[in-house]
């Protein structure tokens, strides 16, 4: 794979340059090699051992397209860019594809190859032999189980709640090439979203040398990276969304028609998209296309009404009726600013396009006429509990949009082109990361993410609420928009990267001090034999409430202030429980309740031990009170 | 040239650099403590290539994240690495703050005066070629002791630079000595470190030093496989002197100090064959002690050592440890 990996990356050049272009990018590739080979020599013989070396390997192929990605962006010229690209997405795509198969599918994946085999095999949706026979299944997961709420048939079907689209069109793939073939089948979908947007770019009237800046930071970066080698609906579907807004945009018929039905088939959701986009498909139209547009909005609740029995499938019209308007501002705070879902850490580039929305007047008509389309969708979507994307990798669900907010990026790139060094480090940093560890990209929802987790466990402190989190809300929480605020306003500032030095050096510094709140669950707190509740794989975990359950003789130790906390628990029977050496009598409490309980005296370090002497306790979190 | 406001921001931005990074520092090792400095140096770099500047909230993270010692000065180095790789602007500037990086940590060891004479001499030699990566190259190896060799070389050197002027410098280069600064003085004078790198066993130590003509045997434990022997004041011997013999076979080995700074460039020794000594010290004071490890064939029980009487006297032969 290395070599296979390491000959993609020589024919990468070959796409983007010639003459003397070209032999400049394969001598840094070279220079690079030698860079590396010296550094593992040199690192055996200081002996600095302490690292992985697959991510090690993972972190100079990156290197190499950062390298080839900063001669993209310096040349003068570059002929043909949609085309240069989609094979440079092809081409790379190829080699990271492969890095996947390090964990098995998981989120939905399994359950769309199920579907996909069922196709292929019975000729049919029923997948209640699939399920029988799991063990022979290529998905790889012997444990599958039908989720919660899928369809049954009155004699004993069993339905995926998935629409049937994205596994007939892994159909060809599967049959050709196994699993590879179906991922595959999705990387296609990467490429040609990647040639799609630098047309749409380019008719936007985006300048070339922002494209050559912007797209290796969209075609190799998060989320884009991520869901083309996986399977799920959301790059075809981004594909399907820009082809229809360049579709809406020329006045294209043979353009939207097929884009709009494909995006809609897709999954039930992006019908939402499709019903926004029609008024800008019908302005000035006759009734044919009115009729015919509405005929595919209407064709996936038909085809979910014949698989599950119910037009909606596993969803009510309910979920579009508005609901507390909190639960809005949670979920927009959180898609735009959490840690372990926002676009502000896991693709921040694509930050730039929400700021765009400020300058709306200013922005290209396509970006308008995407946010309008994106309007019902984002509002049905924040609401919801699953706003974060559930079990799957970062931004699941605004994936769709990202042709959108590149071009707003891209709009705003001359007014922002300070902060791309320190975009591109921590973009850089996630792709790593990803496809080295593409287990990694799943994450349970429950308010830290894989940074604040990992500097938690290695510091013994808790660097998690350093991260804002809207999932479970936090501090950082509050103060995050007013940070973005402050960016904003900063926005033209020309040393971003002494910014982004002293908030770190702040953020170390504080991450390394107690917290006024100690969510018991959180990576910091060491726990000894106690019980995780509710077990990490909870369905819809992040409804619950709780952390860890403790009986007699489990003990939890972790970094606190001195002074009054509020403790949250439940527990079924009284119990007894040993804080800082100060033992406290806790009632009978069946729901959470809430006690307060003293910390006088705590060492020097902070490290404060909580014992359960007697019964058992489900212990949620500890607030300070002063 | 530059305008005045940009000089004003970039002196602000090294400032708080500085200072965020002085703010950071987690270890007591001289690079550690050298991170304000460092952060100094990328803030000069990132004056002529702004995206370098990055380096700095990286620089934080590494420092804040890897605990292990050679791993985080070695990821420091490759960072600062990175940074000159993409440096642009006056040769002399970049060769100028590579020789520092390379030379003065740790500052405490640093003898001003006789750095100084480097340093001049490094910015005439970047200054005649427009170029850094001779000059680097000079900066490095360059001794200073003495002091006379190292004006005379730099005296060469700048003759020699106005013949190579049409020679091209490469950044790569630059970056490839700059990675490894935490450990500077290695690459100085260490070079067979890379190819034959030392290591240490579990060791039970001897600790006798024996005197030219004496003789000992020592028993041998049950688990040892080798032993480890240097010299002490026999830098001055050429490499390949025999030192005495271990049951019979000789010893060849250098003197432990012989890669100090202050010793090298007077020494006539040779890089162990079979390496047994630690890296000491960090960046241009950093060296590796001369212990060699001899193999004992197998069910060896005790060693006899004989010291070569005509060694002179005040030369020893040291019997470290057995591994």
């Amino acid at each position: 794979m290395i070599v296979a990996a390491a000959i993609v990356l020589a024919i990468l050049p070959f796409v983007f340059f010639r003459g003397r272009e070209l032999a400049r990018a394969l001598t840094s590739e070279l220079a690079l090699y030698a860079f590396a080979i010296g550094v593992w020599v040199f690192a055996g013989t200081v002996g600095a051992t302490d690292f992985d070396p697959y991510i090690a390997i993972v972190f100079v192929g990156v290197a190499q397209l950062v390298l080839i990605s900063i001669q993209i962006a310096a040349t003068q010229q570059l002929s043909n860019p949609a085309t240069r690209f989609a094979i440079a997405a092809a081409l790379v795509y190829a080699v990271i594809l492969p890095t996947q198969f390090r964990s098995a599918l998981d989120g939905d994946e399994p359950f769309y190859l199920l579907v996909t085999e069922s196709i292929v095999h019975d000729h049919d949706l029923d997948l209640a032999n699939q399920y029988r026979d799991i063990a022979k299944s290529d998905t790889g997961r012997p444990d599958l189980v039908p989720q919660l709420g899928d369809p049954t048939g009155p004699h004993g079907e069993q339905y995926s709640r998935h629409e049937p689209f994205l596994p007939l069109l892994m159909v060809p793939g599967y049959v050709l090439f196994g699993v590879p073939g179906a991922i595959a089948t999705i990387a296609l979908f990467g490429v040609l979203l990647v040639r799609s947007l630098v047309r749409w770019l380019e008719d936007e009237g985006i300048s070339d040398a922002t494209i050559r800046a912007l797209m290796p930071l969209i075609v190799f970066g998060p989320p884009v990276v991520f869901y083309a080698v996986r399977i799920w609906p959301e790059v075809p579907a981004a594909f399907c969304f820009v082809e229809a807004l360049r579709g809406v945009r020329q006045q294209r018929a043979q353009r939207w028609i097929p884009a709009l039905f494909a995006l809609v088939m897709l999954k039930l959701r992006f019908v939402l998209i499709g019903v926004t986009l029609v008024p800008f498909i019908l302005r000035g139209r006759n009734r044919n296309v009115a009729a015919l547009a509405f005929a595919i909005l209407a064709l996936p609740l038909l085809v979910v009404w014949l698989v599950s029995g119910s037009a909606t499938n596993v969803h009510t019209w309910r979920e579009l009726i508005p609901v507390a308007p909190m639960l809005y501002v949670k979920g927009l705070f959180g898609l735009i600013l959490d840690g372990a879902a926002g676009i502000a850490f896991q693709a921040p580039l694509f930050l730039l396009g929400i700021f765009a929305l400020a300058r709306w007047q200013k922005m290209p008509e396509g970006f308008r006429l995407g946010a309008i389309a994106s309007l019902i969708y984002v509002v049905t979507l924040l609401p919801r509990s699953e706003w974060h994307g559930g079990w799957s990798p970062p931004l699941r669900y605004i994936v769709v949009f990202i042709p959108v907010l590149a071009l707003g990026a891209a709009a705003m790139y001359e007014r922002s082109k300070w902060w791309l060094a320190p975009i591109a480090v921590w973009t850089i940093g996630i792709a790593v990361h990803g496809i080295a560890e593409p287990w990694r990209l799943f994450h349970i929802a429950n308010g830290e993410n894989a940074v604040g987790e990992w500097l938690s466990t290695m510091q013994h402190s808790d660097f998690s609420r350093m991260f804002p989190s809207y999932i479970r809300p936090n501090y950082a929480a509050i103060v995050a928009p007013a940070v973005v605020l402050a960016l904003v306003l900063l926005s033209k500032i020309r040393r971003p990267e002494i910014v982004c030095a002293v908030a770190l050096a702040l953020f170390f510094h504080f991450g390394r001090l107690p917290g006024d709140r100690i969510e018991f669950e959180d990576a910091h707190v060491e726990e000894n034999v106690a019980e995780l509740y509710p077990y990490e794989y909870q369905v819809a975990r992040f409804v619950y409430r709780g952390g860890w359950l403790m009986k007699h003789g489990d003990s939890l130790s972790f970094l606190a202030k001195r002074g009054s906390y509020v403790l949250f628990y439940a527990s079924t029977q009284p119990a007894v429980i040993d804080l800082g050496g100060h033992a406290f009598h806790l009632d009978k409490a069946p729901n959470y309740a809430m006690t307060v309980v003293d910390l006088p005296d705590v060492d020097s370090g902070g490290r404060v031990t909580l014992r359960c002497l007697d019964g058992s306790i489900n212990l949620d979190r500890m607030d300070r009170r002063d | 040239m530059p305008d005045r406001r940009s000089l004003v921001i970039a002196v602000v931005a090294a400032i708080v650099a500085a200072l965020a990074c002085a703010a950071s520092v987690q270890f007591a090792t001289p690079v550690d403590r050298a991170l304000p400095f460092l952060a100094v140096v990328v803030v000069v770099l990132a004056f002529f290539r702004p995206a370098i500047g990055v380096a700095v909230p990286v620089l934080i993270a590494v420092e804040n994240v890897i605990a292990d010692e050679p791993t985080r000065l070695l990821v420091i180095g490759i960072v600062m690495a990175i940074a000159f790789a993409f440096a642009s602007g006056r040769a002399w500037i970049i060769a100028l703050l590579a020789a520092l990086l390379l030379r003065w940590i740790p500052f405490h060891n640093v003898v001003i005066w006789r750095e100084l004479i480097i340093l001049a001499g490094a910015l005439a030699v970047a200054y005649v070629m427009q170029g850094a990566t001779f000059a680097v190259l000079l900066a490095l190896f360059c001794p200073v002791w003495p002091a006379k060799i190292a004006v005379m070389l730099f005296v060469i050197a700048i003759i020699a630079a106005f013949q190579l002027r049409r020679v091209k410098g490469s950044n790569v280069v630059v970056a490839l000595i700059i990675a490894f600064f935490p450990w500077s003085g290695l690459m100085a004078r260490g070079w067979g470190a890379f190819l034959r790198p030392p290591h240490q066993g579990n060791r039970q130590y001897v600790g006798q030093a024996l005197k030219p003509g004496s003789t000992t045997t020592i028993d041998v434990p049950a688990d040892a496989k080798a032993v480890i022997v240097s010299g002490a004041n026999v830098q001055h011997l050429p490499c390949g002197t025999i030192l005495g013999t271990l049951n019979g076979n000789p010893i060849i080995a250098p003197d432990w100090g012989f890669m100090r700074r202050e010793q090298f460039f007077a020494s006539r020794n040779c890089y162990p064959r079979n390496p047994a000594g630690r890296i000491r010290d960090y960046g241009w004071s950093a060296w590796i002690d001369g212990a060699e490890r001899i193999v004992l064939p197998r069910g060896t029980r005790t060693i006899r050592v004989d010291v070569n009487p005509r060694l002179p006297k005040e030369a020893t032969l040291q019997v470290e440890a057995f591994e």
